[in-house]
């Protein structure tokens, strides 16, 4: 009964090689996906409207706001949920393979589905990865770090690239004026985390958090991240003893009066380290590798960069 | 019969199939002698204990395989010296290494500086992202285990049932061992680094006891675990198509699911057989 299945139904595909990363590699790309015969639909029945389809839940955000009403967009990470842990069902993977758009973060922040982007590349889904195109900042000793999201001017940048792919599928449905006018919500935002953030000395813009997420947003702000609990950017990854102990003399030295925890990651071991500390070091949980809950303020990218800076400004003024 | 067929039209979805089905036999075939020895601890080990090898292999830049070799050979080795030298039962040897391997992970992975991201996604494949290269590799551990378990049968089967008696029969039972510790662990490291940990663990023995409820003879078992895995994964793609839930691990809870239920089935069936004997008694 298997081979039956696997024969009747098996198709003539393109294969491409390598996964697009950047916006200039664009123009290739897409011709097998977005299979148009209806028996695929399933429940989405989005015959001639373009299907975007994001992982993570800002990207999503940003894919929206490009997309607007002229098609859908499907965001695979539930809220709450850390990418690199997520595992894509038999249905998502397809949705992946068939959409005329697909927006990954990329430089390993989607760990659980590389080898589903991987494979889907090859098999000529239409990938587009955006923090390797968004000149990444090093990361450990040879790495580039994933957490773009956290710089308003690269999502903006970021949006371009999402309208600019969406062009070459179907051109002229707005995707270019929508971007722009979200890219410049982006640059009010920024502004707005510039006043937010004013009150703090130089002395004060030092960062102590539990995963090191935090470099865009120091990187763009000038800020100092002085110390990180949870080594490298792997979930696997425990800290030392003495790492432990040496960053909880540094918080204390250094007179910080807060570590920076994530919404979607136990906030123990930071816990652990402000109580040996003292009861003058808080921890502040933000958001950090998901949205928050519908509805929360910060349910938008622009929204939690908002939410961020003023949960910052609070906890260091 | 669209709905049986939908989660089948898409090249990922053959290949997860393919794939899935060719890790199923590969781990049916050698999952009924790790039952039948009663080794599924050693085997849930092994695939946590290679992680230092696999952790060591991507820092210094060697072969992945090579480095989970390198460490299983040192679990095995461990678990056997901890066999012959102590009164213990092998699953305490199993028990030590299979805590220190992994710690050993955790702190090699947790040394590194730069981001370990790539590091999880070699360890944990998943059936869903099958590569064509992965089923070549597949199909050539099938063969082997095939091969291995067609050739070795006799060896094989007098070691699980009566290792005194291989020695008298010349059939050299350390040898045995050894070749068979290899072939499982050549199994399930393969596999794990293209279907995932969760779809190995399900496959090594869920299908296998599931057999071995079933039938006693060790040929037939083999085959019964084999349709037991294919079926799995089958019935496993096609509920994480419509039920939209992780691939690996709903094919990793197929054939555990169908263990209970046959063994329910068989305990009842028992029972009324029991009954119906009982009063001729």
């Amino acid at each position: 009964m298997t081979e039956k299945i696997t024969h009747s139904t098996a198709k003539q595909r393109r294969r491409h090689r390598r996964i697009v990363t950047t916006a200039t590699a664009l123009t290739m790309v897409l011709s097998a996906c977005g299979t148009s015969d209806g028996s695929t639909g399933g429940s989405d029945g989005t015959d001639a409207a373009i299907t975007v389809v994001a992982t993570t839940t800002m990207l999503g955000d940003v894919a929206k706001n490009v997309v607007g009403d002229a098609g859908t967009v499907v965001v695979l990470l539930p809220v709450g949920v850390d990418p690199h842990e997520y595992q894509a069902s038999s249905r998502e993977v397809a949705l992946i393979q068939t959409a005329d758009l697909v927006i990954a973060n990329g430089l390993g922040l989607e760990d659980g589905m590389a080898d589903i982007l991987a494979s889907a590349a090859q098999d000529g889904a239409n990938i587009l990865e955006i923090a390797p195109a968004s000149t990444p900042l090093p990361f450990g000793e040879d790495g580039l770090d994933p957490h773009v999201w956290f710089d308003p001017i690269r999502m903006a940048e970021g949006s371009r690239m999402i309208a600019a792919s969406l062009e070459t599928i179907d051109p002229g449905s707005g995707w270019t004026e929508r971007a722009e006018t979200y890219a410049a919500q982006l640059m009010v935002a920024d502004a707005e985390v510039i006043s937010l953030l004013e009150t703090l000395a130089p002395d004060d813009r030092r960062l102590v958090t539990n995963h090191d997420s935090l470099g865009y947003f120091a990187n763009r702000y000038s800020f100092d991240v002085i110390g990180v609990v949870v080594p490298g950017g792997s979930t696997l990854s425990n800290p030392s003893s003495s790492a432990l102990s040496e960053l909880a003399h540094i918080v204390a030295t250094e007179g910080v009066p807060a570590i920076f925890a994530e919404t979607t990651d136990s906030a123990a071991l930071a816990e652990a380290v402000a109580s040996e500390v003292g009861s003058e070091v808080i921890v502040v949980n933000l958001y950090s590798g998901s949205l928050g809950e519908p509805g929360s303020e910060a349910d938008t990218l622009i929204g939690m960069l908002l939410t961020n800076a003023r949960l910052i400004a609070e906890a260091l003024g | 019969m669209d709905w049986l067929s939908e989660p089948f039209e898409l090249a990922f979805q053959q290949r997860a199939l393919i794939g899935g089905s060719l890790a199923a036999i590969a781990l049916a075939l050698i999952g009924t002698w790790v039952v039948i020895r009663g080794m599924s601890f050693l085997g849930d080990a092994l695939v946590h204990g290679v992680i230092p090898g696999i952790a060591l292999a991507i820092l210094l830049d060697f072969s992945v395989l090579l480095g989970a070799a390198l460490a299983a050979a040192v679990m095995i080795g461990g678990i056997n010296l901890v066999h012959r030298q102590t009164k213990f039962a092998e699953d305490t040897g199993i028990g030590l290494l299979f805590v220190g391997m992994l710690g050993l992970g955790v702190i090699i992975i947790s040394r590194t500086d730069s981001y370990s991201g790539s590091l999880t996604s070699i360890l944990f494949g998943d059936a869903l992202g099958v590569t064509r290269g992965d089923i070549i590799v597949l199909a050539v551990l099938a063969a082997i285990t095939l091969g291995g378990s067609l050739v070795l049968y006799r060896p094989f089967l007098v070691l699980a049932f009566n290792e005194q008696k291989a020695e008298i029969l010349g059939l050299r039972p350390r040898l045995t061992d050894g070749v068979l510790l290899v072939l499982i662990t050549m199994t399930i490291v393969g596999s794990f680094q293209t279907v995932g940990t969760l779809l190995v663990f399900g496959m090594l023995v869920g299908p296998p006891a599931t057999a071995a409820l079933l039938t006693r003879r060790v040929p037939e078992m083999m085959a019964t675990a084999a349709v037991i895995g294919v079926g799995s994964v089958v019935v496993g793609l096609i509920a994480s198509y419509h039920l939209d839930t992780s691939g690996s691990a709903t094919i990793a809870v197929v054939p555990i699911g169908l263990f209970f239920v046959v063994l329910t089935i068989r305990s009842m069936i028992e029972t009324l057989q029991h009954r119906r004997e009982a009063p001729a008694a």
